[in-house]
């Protein structure tokens, strides 16, 4: 990981930038759910709501909006430079390679590395590196208004999911294994065709063409039983995580609903909890996804860590 | 012989059935399609070119081979006490394109997967430019007692390595001359 920390440290304003336009989006988030749960508080006490609660409102809808373009802009820009310096940095490694140890490289591999780890890391970085940044800094922030809410609520609806969380870890890191094994396979495979293009004449002269067949076919058997097992291993735990996930939604609903009757919790603050639980428990719910796209993405930045000179 | 650029290199890969010739034939042991003269030709290039894979692969090239043709085939290309002093001996990994050999032994290797093949036609391009002289003057030799009753066709700058030929031509302008 010590690429991925360079990487940000390069850009540690950018970073920064848009990782407090992320808190700042989550305050109006949380603002704007705050007048939700005032609103449906004063209907369901046949009170009538104010101009001035309206007003503030709106105010908080257009400053929220404005915050998530920002977001968008900042979290992009920030995304593609980092990609940009990534790339930057494999090729700069490969400008300061000695000629014996450029003749000794393999062509199809290094390209197999910027087709595949490359384009994935900066696919990471595009759809889920300020996406996770954002959902950590939602959680943090709702977790605490929630705790401050309602405390009873929060927890017993919160707490069984650090078991999802445990399981997720244990799972993402089975994941990652066989991700890691199939890119090695995958990188040996492609290796074959810089193979092919740079020994043609010997092949033909020497009839090489079944020998080296079998040797790709003994690769891609690899590759395939490699992929295969991360697929198999990815859709059996996954689909555990999916169930399990389930469960804080429903205590919330359960206890949630048994406190309203009670009397000790609102209407207003049980649809202001269920509406934010995508906040907490969303992203609980999300994380056996997010932990394993960052296993993959970590293994990814350790495979290219030789390779990139930042 | 000839001078750099004058298509000695070019000549070689016709008569391997690597080229085809753009006008008039090329004929060798009587066969005129490249397929079956690669059959009947093996060759030294001048650009080394290994398999990524060991001294046996390189030698055999995935062909059904005796312990015995093998070893004959290294001693000839002085290739044996190399491969001995080797912890993994003959089945020991070259690299990516040779890169774990010297340029001397990736040529020894090429020579020796030439002699493997045993084809009734030899062809030579620059074949022991890598070797020093007396390692070269050792190859020549034991590839002289090899070839005998096989036709061999050498390209070389150094006259020395042309020695043992019965005909040495000079090509200029796209035409051989009688040296």
């Amino acid at each position: 990981m010590s690429l991925f920390k360079k990487l940000l440290f390069k850009r540690i304003r950018l970073v920064a930038l848009t990782t407090c336009i992320s808190v700042f989006s989550a305050i109006v988030s949380l603002s704007w759910n705050t007048q939700l749960s005032i609103i449906i508080n004063s209907i369901n006490a046949n009170r009538s709501v104010s101009g001035k609660t309206v007003l503030n409102t709106a105010i908080i809808v257009i400053i929220s909006a404005a915050a998530a373009y920002l977001l968008g802009l900042c979290s992009g820009f920030a995304c593609e430079t980092l990609a940009h310096d990534l790339r930057m940095g494999y090729a700069r490694h490969f400008a300061a390679l000695s000629l014996p140890e450029i003749e000794n490289l393999n062509a199809g591999e290094q390209l197999s590395r910027l087709q595949n780890e490359i384009a994935d890391i900066s696919g990471f970085f595009h759809a889920n590196l300020f996406a996770v940044a954002d959902d950590l800094v939602k959680f943090i922030v709702t977790f605490s208004w929630m705790l401050r809410t309602n405390p009873e609520l929060t927890l017993s609806s919160n707490i069984p999911t650090v078991i999802v969380i445990l399981y997720t870890v244990f799972s993402s890191r089975v994941i990652s294994e066989a991700v890691q094994r199939s890119r090695q396979a995958s990188a040996k495979m492609n290796g074959f065709a810089d193979t092919l293009i740079s020994i043609f004449p010997v092949i033909r002269l020497f009839n090489a063409g079944p020998f080296i067949r079998e040797q790709y076919n003994e690769a891609l058997e690899e590759w395939e039983n490699a992929s295969i097992m991360a697929e198999r291993r990815r859709a059996l735990l996954m689909s555990l995580s999916a169930l399990l996930s389930s469960t804080p939604l429903l205590l919330l609903l359960l206890i949630g609903g048994a406190q309203v009757i009670n009397g000790t919790a609102t209407v207003g603050t049980i649809y202001v909890f269920i509406n934010l639980s995508g906040n907490v428990s969303g992203i609980m719910m999300n994380m056996p996804g997010r932990i394993a796209m960052f296993r993959r993405f970590s293994a990814d930045l350790k495979r290219m860590e030789p390779f990139v000179s930042i | 012989m000839g001078v750099s650029g004058c298509g000695k290199s070019t000549l070689l890969k016709l008569l391997a059935g690597l080229y085809s010739a753009r006008d008039g034939i090329v004929e060798v042991q009587g066969l005129r399609r490249p397929e079956d003269i690669r059959k009947n030709v093996s060759m030294v290039m001048q650009n080394i070119m290994l398999f990524p894979g060991s001294i046996r692969d390189n030698i055999t090239c995935g062909h059904p081979m005796s312990d015995e043709e093998i070893r004959q085939a290294c001693d000839a290309a002085q290739l044996s006490g190399w491969i001995a002093a080797l912890p993994d001996g003959i089945d020991t990994f070259v690299g990516e394109r040779g890169g774990r050999v010297s340029g001397g032994q990736a040529q020894r290797i090429a020579i020796a997967r030439a002699i493997a093949k045993n084809a009734p036609v030899v062809l030579l391009d620059e074949a022991t430019s890598a070797l020093d002289g007396d390692t070269s003057m050792a190859v020549l030799s034991a590839l002289e007692s090899l070839t005998k009753g096989k036709t061999v066709v050498s390209v070389s700058h150094r006259t020395e390595a042309l020695a043992g030929c019965s005909r040495i031509f000079r090509l200029e302008g796209g035409r051989l001359y009688s040296a």
